[in-house]
């Protein structure tokens, strides 16, 4: 169980002149939940995005230093393979604004896997999987745009899994949502880690609390403890994690 | 001392309104004097003659004005076979793929492209685009043809310039979130930026239309103004705007009325387009 599936070697990113990753050694387990909390522009998204290079649409981005997905260099992988390995999920629900069919049906389509019979199979599974198609069987017709905020965050869950990644990367997911649903969003991502690897960026240290098997602090873009969620709640080494937790600073 | 103030606001205010409202005056008086002018024909002659017949003859009491309509239609059309493919690359070129430094370039250009005056367009036709059409394609030079490609190109910076707003507007988590499930550039750009864009599109390809059917000077230098419906696009051709423009400066009496009349439908046309566009943005707003 304890195979890396994510990875980085002495990671370094810039953004022009700024310093946003320094030395990063990170790594996160297959078919667990790994989180990565710290205060906001600590670079835990910017390290999150490293893994599916959501970074190259940033201009003027220079890396240093190894990343890795399955110990395969991800230089080494093309990168629409890559994503489409390494799924994301956004802070923002980001339905594209067709009907829910078509959000649904996108992935398939760019990957020039989409035949009828396929299709609907494809969309029953994954709406199913993300709690969805009770509610939205007769409706996938529907403007994506005029689900609420969760059934939007969970369609795009849906619409991540049509394209079968191994890995899901959640910038945030959560915070759009209101505590109830939020609290539906983690049993789903429970749910999930049974077949993938995921890896969370969270405001919300009780959040990563709740759910998380693994826990990554990141202050001012160093990575500065990681281990298992337990231990970095209750007996963090670092002063700086405990300054954190408790809530002296963040 | 307060109250006086007061009264100086209200003033500076008031006169604002004047000014600002005087405009909308404009617009209402021109639409009166036109429906003054033109509507009377109508009732003389009758609405089916004028909008339906095929003779324009305003001198022995004729003013069929349909293939001036038809051709109008015709030519709004060519241009829009031409600009709208052309106008929608260039936008989405600028959006999507140009660097920082030739935007900076191509937007100022494209404004000059709107700013050079309607003639010069027309006289480039005459001198290159006619001669090229005749030589190449055969016919007469003036035709649909040349009358297309001409506005095609004049209707280029309407068309751009809303289709990049509307491109430019599209957020930018759809585009990650595309980019994120292993779509190209180009796969994102055509199935999701644009469709999530199409009803600014829509709408720059209306007010394109708009353009090229009020457009006047240009297409009397090279639309050849012959008073038939074309067969083929190498025919000349008469539009509407054509119509008053050349016949104004002589038409009395009942020709006079019968230019009016021409004009009304050309508003009504104009009008018409204006409106669909405006409900095809409006839609993308509250959207």
């Amino acid at each position: 169980m304890n195979n890396n599936v994510l990875r980085t070697d002495h990671l370094n990113l810039y953004y022009g002149t700024f310093h946003a990753l320094l030395d990063v050694d990170f790594h996160a387990f297959g078919k667990s939940i790994t989180a990565l909390i710290g205060p906001s522009g600590c670079g835990k998204s910017t390290l999150l995005r490293c893994f599916n290079r959501m970074n190259d649409l940033v201009d003027d981005v220079k890396l240093t230093g190894g990343i890795f997905v399955k110990e395969k260099s991800i230089e080494e992988v093309d990168i629409i393979e890559l994503r489409k390995r390494v799924g994301m999920v956004f802070q923002r629900p980001n339905p594209f604004p067709f009907s829910v069919y078509e959000n649904m049906v996108y992935g398939l389509k760019i990957h020039g896997i989409s035949s009828r019979r396929r299709n609907e199979e494809v969309v029953e599974r994954c709406l199913k999987a993300v709690g969805l198609w009770d509610d939205l069987k007769d409706k996938l017709s529907l403007s994506a745009l005029s689900l609420s905020e969760e059934m939007k965050q969970r369609l795009c869950i849906a619409r991540l899994l049509t394209v079968e990644p191994e890995i899901i990367l959640l910038d945030e997911p959560c915070s759009a949502l209101d505590p109830i649903a939020t609290l539906r969003i983690e049993e789903l991502m429970i749910e999930l880690k049974q077949n993938y690897t995921i890896l969370i960026v969270t405001h919300n240290m009780q959040q990563a609390a709740r759910v998380s098997d693994f826990t990554g602090f990141m202050l001012l873009g160093e990575l500065v403890e990681f281990g298992s969620t337990s231990e970095i709640f209750t007996s963090p080494k670092d002063e700086r994690t405990e300054g954190y937790i408790t809530g002296r600073f963040g | 001392m307060i109250k006086k103030a007061f009264t100086k606001e209200h003033f500076v205010r008031g006169v604002l309104t004047a000014f600002a409202l005087s405009s909308l005056l404009f617009l209402f008086l021109i639409f009166i004097f036109i429906l003054i002018e033109g509507v009377p024909l109508f009732h003389k002659i009758g609405l089916k003659n004028i909008i339906l017949g095929f003779k324009w003859a305003p001198t022995k009491g004729s003013f069929g004005i349909f293939p001036m309509i038809v051709s109008s239609f015709l030519v709004t059309f060519g241009a829009l076979v031409i600009g709208a493919p052309l106008g929608l690359s260039c936008a989405i070129y600028l959006s999507e793929y140009s660097g920082k430094r030739l935007k900076l370039f191509l937007k100022p250009a494209l404004e000059l492209l709107a700013g050079i005056p309607s003639v010069v367009y027309g006289f480039l036709g005459v001198i290159y685009i006619v001669p090229i059409v005749r030589n190449y394609f055969g016919g007469p030079g003036f035709s649909l043809l040349a009358t297309s490609i001409i506005l095609g190109v004049m209707i280029l910076p309407t068309v751009i310039s809303i289709s990049f707003d509307a491109l430019v507007s599209v957020p930018k988590t759809y585009r990650e979130g595309s980019f994120a499930m292993g779509a190209t550039k180009w796969q994102t750009i055509y199935k999701v930026i644009i469709p999530s864009a199409s009803s600014g599109i829509l709408a720059s390809f209306i007010l394109g239309m708009g353009r090229a059917i009020g457009e006047t000077m240009a297409v009397i230098m090279v639309a050849g103004n012959a008073l038939r419906i074309p067969t083929s696009i190498l025919d000349p051709l008469r539009t509407l705007t054509s119509n008053i423009a050349l016949e104004l400066a002589y038409a009395t009496g009942d020709h006079r009325l019968g230019l009016f009349s021409t004009g009304v439908v050309l508003l009504i046309i104009i009008m018409t387009l204006n409106y669909i566009a405006n409900f095809a943005i409006k839609r993308r707003v509250i959207k």
